[in-house]
């Protein structure tokens, strides 16, 4: 039988590979401690990032006082925040590339591995299929 | 009153609690309560482990009994002619075959008709 979440993913295989990740918001600390990594990965490679990824759109903002996080949001006006806190420049790099390979669809268990437009070729059981006499 | 506990005991309480979400009344939230409805909840998933793969069986197996007496046969002919043709089909797929592809189970009871007729033959000579 069709399974809806594999319907979804199969969107994504059918015509031409369109990144799903549409905005990304960096928010750093200037101060704290725990920005570091970001700090760092703002002066390096989010620069390179914005470029390689033109269908992204980079926002930096400072936030004082309080933790660095990352903020995504995909075509599907899904939105995910992963904090950063303590993690270093290439950590950083990693979550960034993981959210731009990332469709926006919050992460379940598969029930079933496969999808299937068509369950059903000859016609789906029905009680009408093998009565001797056809009187309807 | 209640005291602060150490940090250790938050810790391995939580995994209780993890495990107790959903659950009903205090279970869900006293830890000793927690503790007996978590084990448990962990016993009634390995039996159902165990049963899950039981029930499915009963269940391809009931959808096939009854397809094949639509096609005026019992299961365990259907069956013993499918093992003697050397059909290498499981019950999972015969019943997914059942219902959504009937005319090739009707051509599958067919074929286990036939065997069994000649089977029959040959017992005979």
């Amino acid at each position: 039988m069709a399974s809806t979440r594999l319907t979804v993913l199969t969107q994504f295989v059918k015509g031409r590979y369109i990144c799903q990740l549409q905005r990304i918001t960096l928010r750093y600390c200037n101060k704290g401690g725990s920005s570091r990594g970001l700090r760092e990965y703002i002066n390096s490679n989010a620069v390179d990032f914005a470029q390689k990824n033109p269908q992204v759109v980079v926002y930096v903002r400072p936030r004082p006082y309080r933790h660095p996080s990352i903020i995504a949001e995909f075509l599907n006006g899904k939105h995910k925040a992963i904090s950063v806190k303590n993690l270093s420049r290439a950590e950083i790099n990693n979550k960034v590339e993981q959210l731009r390979n990332s469709s926006g669809i919050t992460r379940k268990k598969m029930k079933r591995w496969w999808h299937t437009d068509s369950p059903s070729i000859q016609g789906v059981w029905t009680p009408f299929d093998s009565l001797p006499y056809k009187n309807y | 009153m209640v005291r602060g506990g150490s940090v250790d005991r938050s810790i391995r309480r939580a995994k209780i609690f993890a495990l107790t979400k959903g659950f009903r009344g205090r279970s869900k939230n006293c830890y000793s309560l927690a503790i007996r409805a978590a084990h448990k909840a962990l016993q009634h998933a390995y039996r159902g482990r165990k049963l899950k793969k039981r029930d499915f069986r009963s269940l391809w197996i009931t959808r096939i009994s009854n397809a094949a007496q639509e096609q005026k046969m019992p299961y365990s002919m259907f069956m013993h002619n499918m093992v003697r043709l050397e059909v290498q089909l499981n019950r999972k797929i015969l019943s997914e075959l059942a219902i959504y592809e009937p005319r090739s189970f009707q051509a599958l009871a067919d074929l286990a008709r036939r065997r069994q007729s000649k089977g029959l033959l040959n017992a005979l000579k």
